[in-house]
């Protein structure tokens, strides 16, 4: 597989509005006081139009232009957004309207609803007429749109932006999924890696394993006598808020590492899924 | 890029539950938009519901029992033999899944929805979006990458191009791929309170045209790197080319120039090499809407010119959201296969404002080596896949 150059970074998270901000704290931010997050007004988000948004689409397009910003020809960066209930409390609010008395559907919060809403505002927000498609599968969200990354990369695409996300499930009657407990949001920009990128960090590989035998012979040869951190987002001492699931959580474990200055060399993230499959993403810094 | 073959493809919907009936009705200008709606109870704009769909799944699968992956399970009857050779001959790690969709199993939440408190609902496996490609993973075997693609209407089509990256980029060495959606209250009352709904049935491009009708059902394909050895039909085409774009314009509204959709039809146009007069038909996104078919028409007027035959095929059977590329992608086939063009079905008189050339009665041709199918979608998210004739 082709190597990627991170050449971007951006995060909305309780406690950290920003990339910037979370890199200052080293990637260390305590327990959340609410695990939503309150994206302040801005000029690229005026009040107006941040009222007819949801915080999944507030802290999509705000990670998203923290990622973007500084490179040449932003416009053209390619955007595959990952989220693995997208607009989940959209929807139940919707519901709660549809089946309740009032029977009434809100136009607003009709379009609001689709899984790709947050990159049709980013899009409209800045003009960028790139392509975006937008991925979903549970706690690998984030994982397959790096997977697709990858693959675009590989196929000849230069530069290309993930930015993954859930937010806090929150509507009365829904059924609840048992992750998504807080508000959060990141990005990366990629490049396809041609030596001109400089000193940036890089993912090397990123490896879809379905077999667990097979998962746990790889992780020894990538291990055995080698100077690699090993992240396993699946024990809760490697989260950032451990009693606090979100389907993102490799996201956050990877940018926790870009945070932290001190971690240096290659970092191995591993995710696994209750059917024993395994993502295995390496990093190198 | 390197075209993608075709080893096996079928689509389902209101007027069959295979792409064989569903061209057949095509042809036969039968349309299934009923003003009568069984899933919806006093609708007031006709509906392409699929009635009387009926499939059993595994006993392991039934737990995967929303409406949305029942049509699944119907488009998918047709290809599990395709699905048992390409298990004896590949291992199953590289094979994938990739599917689309829009609304995932919304109808099934309404049906279980309890308004006095919580209720009993199985969401990792009704309705969250990641188990429309589980339930396909599951049902085939297939152990490599699976993933759903959600971008409203282009869900199928975006789904298609994610699966020609995994096999251009030698991750899957097959992918199953495709979209579906299952007609719902949320659906049908949303696009109600947009008034973008046609109370008559729809008619793309007419100077009448005041909307859509929604419909439901499915368009799957199995996609291979190289050529499958004893293919059927199927494996004389390939996906020749994609393009997409985003409109940068409105939530629902397209860009009135149809600039979006020009550039991923350019786009399309230059990934599968060809120039427009090579393009021999191209099946619009036409969803009957005033503002749509003027724009889409604008672009296609602005690459192609007037000559180029073109139809919408959402006056058949409705618009099928996230499952409506899917359908017209194996339409685009059919129309390779048996070299006729499907008429742009619709009552009405001509739009002096749209100039490119409507199919009017369906219409043969001996030689159409490819075809355009233009998928555009909420959020301004526009997708073009070409098709064609392998050449090797």
């Amino acid at each position: 597989m082709t190597a990627a150059d991170i050449i971007g970074l951006g995060l909305v998270l309780p406690g950290a509005p920003s990339f910037e901000s979370f890199a200052v704290a080293g990637g260390r931010v305590g327990p959340p006081e609410s695990p939503v997050v309150n994206v302040p007004k801005s000029d690229f988000l005026p009040s107006r139009t941040k009222r007819r948004m949801s915080r999944l689409i507030q802290m999509a397009v705000t990670a998203t232009r923290e990622a973007r910003q500084g490179l040449p020809e932003p416009e053209s960066i390619p955007l595959i957004l990952g989220s693995a209930d997208g607009e989940i409390n959209t929807i139940g609010r919707i519901l709660l309207d549809l089946m309740g008395e009032e029977g009434f559907v809100s136009p607003n919060m009709f379009h609001n609803s689709v899984h790709n809403a947050a990159a049709g505002y980013w899009s409209i927000l800045t003009g960028y007429r790139h392509p975006s498609t937008t991925v979903s599968a549970g706690g690998f969200t984030f994982e397959y749109a790096l997977l697709d990354a990858m693959a675009r990369l590989q196929d000849g695409e230069r530069r290309i932006q993930i930015t993954a996300g859930d937010e806090r499930i929150e509507v009365p009657h829904w059924a609840d999924p048992p992750h998504t407990a807080f508000d959060f949001c990141g990005s990366l920009v990629l490049s396809a890696d041609d030596g001109e990128s400089g000193d940036v960090p890089r993912i090397i590989d990123v490896q879809f394993v379905a077999n667990p035998t097979h998962c746990d012979h790889l992780v020894d040869q990538l291990t055995h006598r080698r100077p690699v951190r090993v992240v396993d987002v699946t024990e809760p001492h490697h989260r950032l808020f451990p009693e606090l699931d979100h389907p993102e959580t490799t996201m956050l474990c990877l940018l926790r590492c870009m945070a932290d200055a001190e971690l240096t060399g290659e970092i191995l993230l591993i995710n696994r899924n209750r059917h024993g499959e395994t993502f295995l993403i390496r990093v190198v810094k | 890029m390197e075209p993608v073959c075709i080893m096996a493809y079928n689509a389902c919907c209101a007027l069959g539950d295979t792409i064989d009936d569903v061209f057949d009705a095509m042809l036969s200008g039968r349309r299934a938009l009923y003003s009568e709606s069984r899933l919806i109870p006093g609708a007031p704009c006709p509906v392409g519901e699929m009635r009387d769909l009926s499939y059993t799944p595994p006993p392991a699968l039934r737990r995967y029992s929303s409406r949305c992956h029942t049509i699944l399970g119907v488009c998918m009857s047709p290809l599990l033999p395709a699905v048992r050779k390409l298990t004896a001959v590949y291992p199953l790690s590289r094979l994938g899944v990739v599917v689309g969709t829009s609304a995932a199993g919304t109808a099934s939440i309404e049906a279980q929805w309890r308004p006095e408190g919580r209720f009993d609902f199985d969401y990792h496996h009704l309705h969250s979006f990641g188990c429309v490609a589980q339930f396909l993973k599951e049902l085939t075997g297939f152990s490599g990458p699976s993933y759903t693609v959600s971008t409203a209407c282009s869900s199928a089509a975006n789904a298609m191009i994610s699966a020609v990256r995994l096999l251009l980029s030698g991750i899957c060495d097959a992918v199953l791929t495709g979209g579906v959606d299952a007609l719902s209250q949320t659906t049908y009352r949303g696009f109600h309170a947009l008034q973008i709904m046609d109370d008559q049935p729809c008619r793309p491009f007419r100077a009448e045209r005041k909307g859509l009708n929604l419909g439901e059902g499915a368009g799957l394909f199995i996609l291979t790197k190289e050529p499958f050895p004893g293919s059927d039909e199927a494996g004389r085409f390939v996906l020749a080319g994609y393009g997409a774009s985003s409109d940068a314009y409105h939530m629902t509204a397209p860009d009135p120039e149809g600039a979006g959709a020009h550039l991923a039809m350019s786009a399309a146009l230059a990934s599968a090499g060809l120039d427009p007069e090579e393009v021999d038909y191209i099946n619009l996104h036409g969803t009957g809407t005033p503002l749509n078919d003027r724009a889409e028409a604008e672009a296609v007027f602005r690459l192609f010119g007037a000559s180029v035959p073109c139809s919408s095929t959402k006056g058949y059977a409705g618009h099928l959201l996230g499952g409506a590329a899917g359908v017209e992608a194996a339409v685009c086939l059919k129309v390779l296969e048996t070299g006729v063009r499907p008429a742009n079905i619709g009552e009405g008189s001509a739009d002096p404002e749209i100039n490119i050339r409507l199919v009017e009665s369906a219409e043969q041709s001996s030689d159409i080596r490819y075809v355009l199918n233009n998928s555009f979608a909420f959020g301004g998210n526009n997708t073009s896949m070409i098709f064609g004739v392998s050449e090797r």
